[in-house]
This record gives structure tokens, C-alpha cells and sequence, in this order.
């Protein structure tokens, strides 16, 4: 039993509060949405940094919802992961909360329709809270239905036809990729009566359907992570949105279907994978990487370059599956690189998180003072948008993974994971989209420090959007130093640093009552 | 098992597949709205056939009812440029045969797998008997109902706020927020008047009928909140208006309350020492009626919305168009 200030209800005060948030915002007047909403997100804030020193403190938190005990009811699940997913989303979604509060009071006609993105970004935000904190297949479907719709109906923001057409292509592609999961929810529900996760854990037998059921569900969420060969809706809609909401729809929300994967493939999915599975995404992840990377460098606008590469960075993070998943046969003990790839997946996290945030806000600002996102329209900027200039420059070191920054770090210790896994086939890949990100980021830069012949005028930008750009991308090279820390954060998590044996039934540690 | 309850099993089954197919081919949209209605209802009958009456309710209503007023609506307006289907396929002959195989080669081979993996999936038990033995502690007496809004609440919540969220999405989508009164007024149309006249107060009642059976019986918010957005649509048809005139505050306040309420509901006896979403089990079965009632007003409320911003739209649409 708990009473409502009672630090154990941390995980129904992370979900109540967006939402909450976000009603009210529905429920104000256009002109007064933007002063609430920035105050809202900064109070999120508040509520992440509570969260992590709960977590370090106390370490897991589980939460039973309406009393009822799962399997009958619900429960929320609060870990180093979560917390540290939480901790990402509320600084990246409060700088561009920021950055949105100054665009869309100062740079957008249309006010009336803009304020809708408030109402919007807060459901996101709640939807986040509740897939960080889900421990429930069905559950898990509902809060991404929630982060589904929200982020189409963001992507459509600015009304413009070719955000529309992207749009209509995002929905389908979401909603197909849903409608997959839940097929393979239904499977497993089936097969086991249960929906709870660890309670499904510990009853999920090998076999056709299981197989079958993790096809469709991994299948679903790779379409919404927009991983190779399933990325075609991600370059349109992520660069004809408006610019905060491009900063949140690669920053965040392809990182929470990624969440999912790496919760299941960890705690679920184990008694059913083979290694070539592993091996498998970690191709697809490969693919994508050089595929996004090389159709970054052929962009001709800078916001579909920034999009491209954002397939890339993602195609780093499947990196990970193979390295964690050992055949059944493997001696036992000595999977000493898992911990490294785990915490180099989470770090790409991270980076990407800040430097594409930082990227795309960058880019709003030069469009803005330009009026186009044509790569000449970069020409000459060093000294007319130096601080603009500079926020782009520091995002790109760390998407290329230059050192001392978050990328470097991720980068560095997936590449010392791969080879002490003896898995040396993925190096290639990493060092090549390393080389073509420096080769994309460096053709934009080149640009910004070649004088031009005629100089249009440039349009005055208010200058707090430049500042929360430089923010974001000061925050991708900051996050290298606190590396210790965070490792630590996700020790508190239950599969953290572990491997998945093929077809071997996952030990899920302690399960509740 | 009958012979004739097997024969109307099998013959169900075969005109779901016909109809599916038929949705997707058809010649004209037009035809695959009306291929994709009749899917709705056989499916609703199919779900009655298994004993789920809930979801044949929702199915029903939501699927073929609500789903086909807002397709026959769209369709007005893209009928403009044609309504020919075919060209989904590929505009030339081999391409279109070519995209059709392997179309129904994929779909074919998918079905098998999954047809596989149903047939292979051992018996996970699932959680009547749960269900069932805590049903007396969870103020009302039907299983399904105890399962949405109270086992699952959280759940239930979150989904009826996916239906704001809809809301909000398709005033991004529009561009303005807010119901707009179409410029002419509404050709008033003698049979239809009279027929909302006698209709709409009978679906309300129907509407409550359903709410209160949820408490029991197969029914529920979601299945009454349907039959309640069918009378707006209807009003709305006989030229009513109902939603133009209503104040900002007060369709806001409409669409929100049913998820707003339950918020507030699911948190107020946390500083008793319950949990999130937990009731009192002596007061669960009165609260659980107050959410709803409200859900109800707040899904009728938001799925005639959708139908009125839509018919807007498409009026602001066609006035650009001609000017």
C-alpha cells in the first residue's frame, strides 16, 4: 500500500504528470499553450532527475497498477535503463521544448494551428514514460499506439503538401508495424495465457508459434525504428516536419521502439532465438549504416542529408544483437565484451539522441535566416551564423565519432566489443560509416568556411533558438565525461551486460508475487 | 458441433475471405468501401459465432458502422479526380499482373505460416478462471467489463486517450482547430429530418441501454459511445449543426472528460494508501458507472467530431477549390 508521496509511486507520477500536462494544454487557449507547455517539460525534467537518483539509490522499482496483481492486472517497471531513457528524454525533450516555445510564438504565422504541437508533444512525452516503464505486451502496444499517432499527427504540423504525403506514408508504415506486434502479442498470449513479461518469461516454450510470434513482433518494431530495408518512411517525414519536431521524432522516438527490441530481445525472446538471428539483425544494422550513410552523402538538402544519416546512426545500435546473442553450445562465463557492447549500444543512444537534436535544430535556424535548406545555402556561414555554425560542427563530431565525445565513446567501445567477441566481420562496416559520416559532415562544413560571391541578406533569427541548438550539441560532446556514471546507473538493470544464449530459457532473475 | 451450425461456420468463413479479397481488388473505391462494410459486419457475425458478443458489438459498430460512414464521406471528395482503383496495382497490364502475383503469392504464404503457428500453439490456458474467481471483488458482474475498467484500467485509459489524440491528429492534419460551419446552409431534405426526428431519440436510448447492460452483460462505453456518435451523425445529416454550435470550451471540455475524469479517479484515493487506478472494492461498481458514463459521453462526442471536422474540411476544401 502507498501513500501519494511515497517515492514508490515514482512510476505512476512519470506517467500522470505529461499527461496531465497534456490535457490541460488541449483544454487552454492557443496563446497560452506555449508559457504552460515549456513549464510542463520543465517540470518533467524535475521528475527525471528525482527518477535516476531513485534508481541509484533503491535500484529496480516494480509497480502493481489498480491492485490487482499481474497476470490479472498491470504492472510498471522502473530500472537503470528506463531511468537513463527517461533521464535522455526529458533533456533533449526540454531543450526543444524551449527551442519550440520561441519558434512557434516568434517565427510561425499561423499560431492557432501551431499550438496544437503542445497538447501533442506532451502525449508523446507520457507515451515515452509509459513504454520506458512497461513491463505488459499489451500494455507496451497501447503507449506506442499513443507515441504513433502523436508523432504522425506532429509530422503533418506544418500543413505543407509534402509533409502530408510523408505523413500519410508514416501512418501506414506505423501502423502496419503495429498491427504486426499485435499479432504476435496474440500469439504469445495464446501460447502462454499471460501478457506480464516476466511472468511470460518463465512459461514461453521453443517452438513454431513462439518463432513465428517474435518474427511478427521484431518484425513490427524494426519497421518503426526504421531499420534497413524497412527506413523508406523515415527520410520524408523526418525532413518536411517542422524543425523541433524532426529533433524529437529521430532524437526520441526511434529510440523507444529500439528500447523494446532490447528489453525482449533480452528478457523474452532469448528461449526462441538462434544465433543466426542475432547475426541477422546485426546485418540489417550493417546495411543500414552504409545505405544511410551513402545516401547522405548524394542529398542535395541538408535536412533529407541529416535524415539519411539518421538511418545510419540507428543501423549502429543492431550492432549490438549479435554480439549479445551466443550460440547455446558456448562455454559459459567469459562473455566479458557484453558489458561493453551493451554500454556502447546505450551511449549511441545518447549521442545520436543530442547530435541529431542539436543537427536538425541547426538547420531550422539556417533555414530560417536563408529561407532554404539547399546545401549552398551553408556558404559562408563561419562568419554570418558562427554560433549556428559551431552547434553543427559539434553535432557532426560526434555522429562521426570523433574524440573527446558521446559518439567517439559509442563507437569505440562497440568497436572493442566486436573484436573481443571475435565477431571481427562488423569492424568494416563501423570504420566505413565513420569515414562517410565524416564525409557528409565535412562537405557541409567545407561550405560554411567558402566565401561567396553574392551574399543575400540573411533573416534576423531570435538568438535563444541558436543557444538551444549550441546546447544540445555541447550536451553530445559533455555526456563522454559522465561515461563512469551512467555504466553504473545501468548496472541496475536486471539483463545489463549479460548475453542471450540461443534457445536456452532466459533466467529472468526474481520475478514478483 | 450441428451439421447446419458447421455449414453457417463454413460458409461465413468463405465469404470473409471473398469479401477481404473483394476489398482489395475491386474496380473502384467506391465498391472496395462497400466490399470492406459488408467485411465488417460477416466478421461481427463470425465473432458471435465464436461467443465473443463484446467484440461482435465493437466490430459492428466501430468496424463496419463508424469505419463506413467516414470511407463513404472521404470518398465524396476524392470522386472528384475519379474513383478508379485499379492503378494501385501498377498502371500497365504486365506490371499490374506482375504486382498481383506476387501480392497473393505473399499473402498466401503469410497465411500459411500463421495458420502454422495457430494450429501448432500449445494451450496457454489463458485467464478465465482468473477472471472469473476475482469477479466478486471487482464491482461488476460481467468478465469483460471487469477487464477493461478494472483489472486493465490502465489500459482502457490509455486507449481512450489514443481517441483525443485522434482528435488532435486530424486538426494537424486540417489545419485549424475547431468546428467549421459549412458556408451554405444545409439543404434540408424532408425524409431525412423526420427520420433523425424519430431515430436519434431512440439510439440514445439504445446508447444508455447498452451502458447500463455493460455492468452485466455484453455491452459497455465503447459499443454505447458508437450508437451515440450514429444519432450525431444522423442529427448532423438532418442538418443539425449540434457540434458548430457548441462552445469552444464546452466541446473541449466534451472530448476530454471521459479520460480527464478517470485520471483524476484512478489518482484520488492514492493519499488513502491505494494504489494507481485502485478503488474501494464497496465503491468500484458506482465509479466504475460514473467512468462510464462519461466515456460515453467523451467517445460519441469525439467519433461525431471526427464525422463534422471531416464534412468541414471538405467544404473549406471545395470553396479553395472553386475560388
Amino acid at each position: 500500500m502507498s501513500a501519494l508521496w511515497q517515492a514508490d509511486n515514482l512510476p505512476v507520477w512519470l506517467v500522470v504528470w505529461p499527461t496531465f500536462g497534456a490535457i490541460v494544454l488541449f483544454l487552454l487557449p492557443a496563446r497560452w499553450r506555449g508559457m504552460t507547455g515549456v513549464s510542463f517539460a520543465l517540470a518533467n525534467g524535475v521528475l527525471a532527475l528525482v527518477t535516476v537518483f531513485f534508481v541509484m539509490e533503491v535500484g529496480v522499482l516494480r509497480q502493481e497498477i489498480g491492485g490487482w496483481a499481474p497476470p490479472l492486472g498491470i504492472a510498471l517497471a522502473l530500472d537503470g535503463l528506463s531511468a537513463l531513457f527517461i533521464l535522455m528524454t526529458a533533456v533533449v525533450g526540454g531543450v526543444v521544448s524551449v527551442y519550440a516555445k520561441i519558434y512557434f510564438t516568434q517565427v510561425v504565422v499561423d499560431s492557432a494551428r501551431s499550438s496544437l504541437f503542445w497538447p501533442l508533444w506532451l502525449f508523446l512525452w507520457a507515451g515515452l514514460h509509459g513504454l520506458y516503464l512497461a513491463n505488459d505486451l499489451f500494455n507496451l502496444y497501447v503507449v506506442i499506439e499513443v507515441i504513433g499517432i502523436a508523432a504522425v499527427a506532429l509530422a503533418v504540423l506544418s500543413g505543407k503538401t509534402r509533409a502530408m504525403i510523408a505523413g500519410l506514408r508514416y501512418l501506414i508504415a506505423a501502423v502496419a508495424g503495429s498491427l504486426a506486434y499485435l499479432m504476435g502479442v496474440a500469439l504469445l498470449y495464446g501460447s502462454t495465457g499471460v501478457l506480464d513479461i516476466d511472468l511470460m518469461a518463465e512459461r514461453l516454450e521453443p517452438g513454431l508459434t513462439t518463432r513465428v510470434a517474435i518474427a511478427l513482433m521484431l518484425g513490427g518494431l524494426l519497421v518503426k525504428t526504421a531499420v534497413f530495408p524497412l527506413h523508406f518512411w523515415l527520410p520524408p517525414a523526418h525532413s518536411s516536419a517542422e524543425p523541433p519536431v524532426s529533433a524529437i521524432l529521430s532524437a526520441l522516438v526511434l529510440k523507444g521502439t529500439f528500447f523494446v527490441i532490447l528489453r525482449l530481445w533480452t528478457e523474452l525472446f532469448g528461449v526462441s532465438l538462434t544465433f543466426m538471428a542475432g547475426q541477422m539483425v546485426g546485418v540489417l544494422g550493417a546495411c543500414a549504416v552504409v545505405w544511410g550513410s551513402f545516401q547522405a552523402l548524394r542529398q542535395e538538402r541538408l535536412k533529407l542529408v541529416v535524415a539519411h544519416s539518421s538511418v545510419a546512426q540507428i543501423g549502429y545500435l543492431f550492432l549490438l544483437f549479435p554480439l549479445i546473442t551466443v550460440p547455446a553450445t558456448a562455454v559459459a562465463g567469459g562473455f566479458e565484451w557484453a558489458p561493453l557492447a551493451w554500454s556502447g549500444a546505450v551511449y549511441q543512444v545518447l549521442a545520436h539522441g543530442f547530435a541529431k537534436a542539436a543537427f536538425f535544430l541547426a538547420i531550422g535556424v539556417l533555414v530560417m535566416a536563408t529561407g532554404n535548406d539547399h546545401k549552398a545555402s551553408m556558404l559562408n556561414m563561419v562568419g554570418r551564423l558562427p554560433m549556428t555554425t559551431f552547434a553543427i560542427g559539434l553535432a557532426g563530431v560526434s555522429l562521426i565519432g570523433l574524440p573527446p565525445s558521446g559518439g567517439f565513446l559509442a563507437k569505440w567501445m562497440l568497436l572493442s566489443a566486436i573484436i573481443s567477441s571475435g565477431q571481427w566481420w562488423w569492424v568494416p562496416f563501423v570504420l566505413v560509416g565513420s569515414l562517410m559520416t565524416a564525409g557528409y559532415v565535412f562537405m557541409i562544413l567545407r561550405l560554411a568556411f567558402a566565401p561567396s560571391q553574392h551574399e543575400a541578406e540573411l533573416k534576423s533569427v531570435p538568438r535563444g533558438l541558436q543557444v538551444c541548438a549550441l546546447l544540445l550539441a555541447v550536451g553530445a560532446i559533455l555526456i563522454a565525461f559522465p561515461a563512469e556514471w551512467v555504466i553504473d546507473l545501468l548496472e541496475g538493470t536486471s539483463t545489463f551486460g549479460e548475453v542471450v544464449r540461443a534457445g536456452a530459457p532466459v533466467n529472468s532473475g526474481e520475478v514478483g508475487p | 458441433m450441428s451439421l447446419p451450425a458447421g455449414l453457417l461456420d463454413g460458409l461465413l468463413a468463405l465469404l470473409l475471405v471473398i469479401l477481404a479479397v473483394r476489398a482489395l481488388i475491386a474496380p473502384t473505391l467506391y465498391q472496395c468501401a462497400v466490399a470492406f462494410i459488408s467485411f465488417g459486419l460477416t466478421l461481427s457475425l463470425a465473432w458471435a459465432r465464436l461467443a465473443a458478443p463484446d467484440v461482435a458489438l465493437a466490430e459492428a459498430a466501430i468496424g463496419a458502422g463508424l469505419l463506413g460512414v467516414l470511407l463513404i464521406n472521404s470518398l465524396r471528395d476524392f470522386s472528384r479526380g475519379g474513383d478508379d482503383a485499379s492503378a494501385i496495382f501498377g498502371k500497365d497490364l504486365p506490371t499490374a499482373l506482375f504486382s498481383r502475383t506476387v501480392i497473393s503469392c505473399g499473402t498466401l504464404a503469410f497465411a500459411a505460416v500463421l495458420g502454422m503457428a495457430m494450429f501448432h500453439m500449445p494451450e496457454g490456458g489463458g485467464l478465465t478462471a482468473l477472471t472469473e474467481a476475482s469477479l466478486p471483488h471487482s464491482g461488476v458482474e460481467h468478465p469483460v467489463t471487469a477487464v477493461l475498467l478494472n483489472y486493465r484500467s490502465y489500459d482502457t485509459w490509455l486507449e481512450i486517450g489514443v481517441l483525443v489524440v485522434a482528435m488532435l491528429a486530424i486538426f494537424c492534419a486540417g489545419g485549424f482547430e475547431g468546428f467549421r460551419r459549412p458556408e451554405q446552409g444545409p439543404d434540408s431534405d424532408p425524409v431525412i429530418e423526420s427520420l433523425a426526428r424519430l431515430l436519434a431519440p431512440l439510439m440514445v436510448m439504445v446508447a444508455g441501454y447498452l451502458l447500463w447492460l455493460g455492468k452485466a452483460y455484453p455491452g459497455g462505453a465503447f459499443q454505447a459511445g458508437v450508437v451515440l456518435a450514429a444519432a450525431g451523425i444522423i442529427l448532423q445529416l438532418a442538418g443539425w449543426q449540434i457540434i458548430e454550435n457548441l462552445s469552444t470550451w464546452a466541446w473541449k471540455w466534451g472530448l476530454g472528460i471521459g479520460f480527464f475524469f478517470f485520471l483524476a479517479l484512478a489518482v484520488s484515493f492514492m493519499p488513502l494508501g491505494l494504489g494507481f487506478f485502485e478503488y474501494p472494492e464497496a465503491w468500484a461498481g458506482p465509479l466504475i458507472l460514473v467512468v462510464e458514463v462519461l466515456a460515453t459521453l467523451s467517445i460519441g462526442l469525439t467519433l461525431t467530431c471526427f464525422f463534422v471536422y471531416f464534412n468541414g474540411m471538405g467544404a473549406s476544401e471545395s470553396r479553395r477549390r472553386t475560388r
